[in-house]
């Protein structure tokens, strides 16, 4: 293979790796959090929430969304932030992880993102607190931070086998 | 003098005792130390006043004094300092590989820059410093240590921001301490992303290696601390080793 070729299949290569994914992004306080589009299965206006008697603290109760009853995660509690009033901006977003369906309640929703996998960094590894696990990356957005959210380590597998005995 | 203001000088005056006091530090017996910072604490609050007057006639050194210029004016001071500290930081770097290295500093004269944290002075030699930024919109990450702030973002760069005080002195971290801080500027070090919060950017100048008591070989509590600046007692930073010790999460003090 010749020089020129070479150079032009690393080229291709390159871009090859540098996939494009979609993140919905949502905002919790003044911040903007990203969650990979494939796993959102659609938004929701807030609805009231049936609290679970016994359920753990980061459960806010469950929804039933045409006859299928979903754990409402409290988002707030779980990135380690003060609970807040809900708005008309208030929404829960239905995910599929791995693990289960779920809903996260959040402040808003903002918009889909396009994101190189270029554009991404790693967060800072320092902090050896659990919450840490569920940053997968951030990336700069109109000089803005985005916090990539990895929602299937939001919960650990114990606490994603809980829920699910919830439903 | 407000109540928070004095809050900040209390804080100062006991970390600067602990941290002279020390004996691995700093060769001091205690009772002249005292007396020393009693009769030094108003000398120096009057030197860093007159030079601050000094030098802000000064055109050389106007960027690093214009702290309580207008917002015009201490953008364009800014400005002429990062263009100043990025000169310093990139002219000839293939001789200077290590131009932080504290060997180095030891051996001859340096240009250090002196800001102010909770009432607390921290001097930080020129050379290390990759800019001064004033301090934007800052993004807490989950499960991050205390004295990590956050991220802000600057132009593509994502600084890693240090709540100083938080970092330097959690001992005497009060809610009290917290409330009184007001950072203006963030001062990254070297090529890193970690970027030091600061209240105040008092003056840079010129030092000798025979005016710091530098930090002894053995001593390896506070890595981070190349010695005191003996005229100012103030502590000033080893640059490489802070931004170690923040790339592995740790803290000030380090177990023996």
């Amino acid at each position: 293979m010749s020089k020129d070729n070479r150079a032009l299949k690393n080229e291709t290569d390159a871009d090859s790796n540098d996939e494009v994914l979609q993140w919905v992004t949502f905002q919790l306080d003044d911040e903007t959090y990203g969650i990979n589009v494939m796993q959102v299965q659609e938004v929701l206006r807030y609805s009231e929430i049936a609290p679970v008697p016994g359920a753990p603290n980061y459960v806010l109760g469950i929804i039933n969304l045409r006859g299928n009853v979903v754990t409402v995660i409290d988002t707030r509690l779980r990135f380690g932030l003060q609970t807040t009033e809900v708005t008309d901006n208030t929404r829960i977003v239905i995910i599929e992880s791995e693990k289960q369906v779920i809903g996260i309640l959040v402040d808003s929703v903002a918009e889909v993102v396009y994101l190189k996998t270029s554009e991404i960094d790693s967060a800072p590894n320092v902090g050896t607190d659990e919450s840490a696990r569920f940053i997968q990356g951030v990336s700069n957005r109109d000089d803005e931070l985005l916090i990539l959210v990895d929602l299937d380590k939001m919960l650990t597998d114990d606490e994603w086998d809980e829920i699910s005995r919830l439903g | 003098m407000n109540s928070k203001h004095s809050n900040s000088e209390q804080a100062m005056t006991e970390y600067l005792d602990a941290l002279l006091l020390e004996d691995e530090v700093v060769e001091f017996d205690n009772e002249p130390v005292k007396k020393l910072l009693e009769q030094a604490a108003p000398k120096i609050q009057q030197v860093t006043q007159q030079e601050s007057v000094t030098l802000n006639r000064d055109e050389d050194l106007l960027p690093l004094v214009s702290v309580k210029a207008d917002d015009t004016d201490t953008r364009e001071a800014l400005a002429e300092t990062e263009a100043v500290v990025e000169t310093d930081t990139q002219v000839e770097p293939e001789e200077e590989p290590q131009p932080d290295a504290m060997s180095e500093y030891m051996e001859d004269d340096f240009q250090a820059l002196f800001f102010k944290v909770a009432g607390l002075t921290l001097a930080v030699p020129l050379k290390s410093l990759g800019g001064i930024h004033q301090v934007g919109k800052i993004s807490p990450l989950m499960g991050k240590p205390k004295w990590f702030k956050g991220i802000m973002t600057e132009r593509e760069d994502k600084l890693q921001v240090v709540d100083t005080a938080r970092w330097v002195m959690p001992e005497k971290y009060t809610e009290e301490l917290e409330e009184s801080l007001d950072y203006q500027y963030l001062i990254t070090l070297n090529d890193s992303p970690w970027g030091l919060l600061c209240e105040e950017l008092v003056t840079s100048e010129p030092l000798q290696p025979e005016a710091i008591q530098w930090r002894k070989a053995g001593n390896n509590k506070r890595p981070w601390l190349a010695g005191v600046v003996r005229d100012r007692m103030c502590a000033l930073l080893d640059v490489n080793a802070l931004i170690t010790l923040l790339d592995n999460g740790l803290g000030h003090i380090q177990q023996d």
